[in-house]
């Protein structure tokens, strides 16, 4: 559980937040209470679903995207290494992918302990989940669907 | 290239970086052209390669280790799955895997841009990073040196 300055510094930083989605005229819903906000993003082909959380406990802003898909059981490992060769080639923020279930989620996160973080920041964080979503989800997609090896998957990506 | 102003905040980055190794009496070595660090960590099991360096141009630090072996061709579909499991519980950082040549690396990064990062930041990334990767190493040692089908990778790494 948070202490006081702990919660007082989060909702500073989602109050940073929502004026940098604000300045740039982005639609969202926001939970006050839980310090979550949401958004949704129209991509080259697939949505894109974004929730954006500060965690008071860790001093963290979390990022995550879902993808709208699911790999089914008999592509679980083809899941796994395409979401391996994915990551490989990240600078920031990962897929996170449960071999159980099929599910993949992009996650991005930066800390806030001891530090002020600008709009800047903020801007950075969506911009880049934005295009690195956009330009996974497509092809995770048809690996999911069995029409891309993860060779090609990788091809795909590196050009 | 960084311009001016984006090094002046990476060079004042990575004097906070080293300011954090040096209170909490690290040994390392310095590379201040780089803005990068180099040193290790004795893990419970297997050392803990550590490597943090300040991006100027992207404006992030970045936090890296290197898993002290490889995975031979005939493991690295477990690993995939091995990975991919530690990723999906993972609050910060992750576990990257080189598939074609069974290189696993784990990478933690946190942005600066426009921002002022205290000592405090660079602490939780490096104990962070030292603990996950702690936690994990010998598990994926483990599983590289077995015969473990994908079903039974997930069951360890849970």
């Amino acid at each position: 559980m948070s202490d006081a300055k702990q919660l007082k510094n989060a909702k500073s930083v989602f109050s940073t937040l929502c004026k940098a989605l604000d300045s740039r005229n982005w639609k969202y819903n926001k939970d006050e209470n839980e310090l979550v906000i949401t958004f949704g993003v129209s991509g080259d082909d697939l949505s894109m679903n974004f929730v954006v959380k500060i965690d008071a406990d860790r001093e963290l802003v979390r990022l995550f995207s879902r993808m709208p898909f699911k790999f089914p059981e008999e592509r679980r490992l083809e899941g796994a290494i395409a979401t391996c060769h994915a990551n490989y080639l990240l600078v920031d923020g990962s897929l996170d992918y449960d071999y159980t279930d099929g599910e993949c989620t992009f996650r991005m996160t930066a800390s806030y302990r001891d530090s002020l973080l600008s709009p800047t920041l903020f801007d950075y964080m969506v911009d880049v989940s934005c295009q690195t979503v956009d330009d996974l989800n497509d092809k995770l997609l048809l690996v999911a669907k069995g029409v891309l090896t993860p060779d090609e998957f990788l091809k795909k990506l590196t050009g | 290239m960084a311009d001016t102003k984006k090094l002046k905040r990476a060079q004042e980055a990575y004097k906070t970086l080293c300011k954090m190794l040096d209170k909490n009496g690290w040994h390392y070595d310095k590379n201040e052209d780089r803005l990068s660090i180099a040193c290790s960590a004795s893990g419970d099991d297997l050392p803990i390669d550590v490597r943090m360096s300040i991006d100027a141009d992207r404006q992030l630090a970045v936090f890296l280790s290197s898993m002290p072996f490889t995975v031979p061709a005939d493991r690295r579909d477990a690993l995939a799955v091995a990975v991919s499991r530690a990723n999906y519980g993972m609050v910060d950082g992750s576990f990257d895997y080189k598939y074609s040549e069974g290189k696993i690396v784990f990478r933690l990064t946190s942005s600066f841009i426009d921002s002022v990062v205290g000592v405090e930041m660079f602490d939780y990334m490096l104990g962070v990073s030292c603990s996950t990767v702690d936690n994990y190493n010998d598990k994926f040692l483990m599983i590289v040196k077995s015969d473990m089908t994908p079903d039974e990778v997930v069951k360890v790494i849970e």
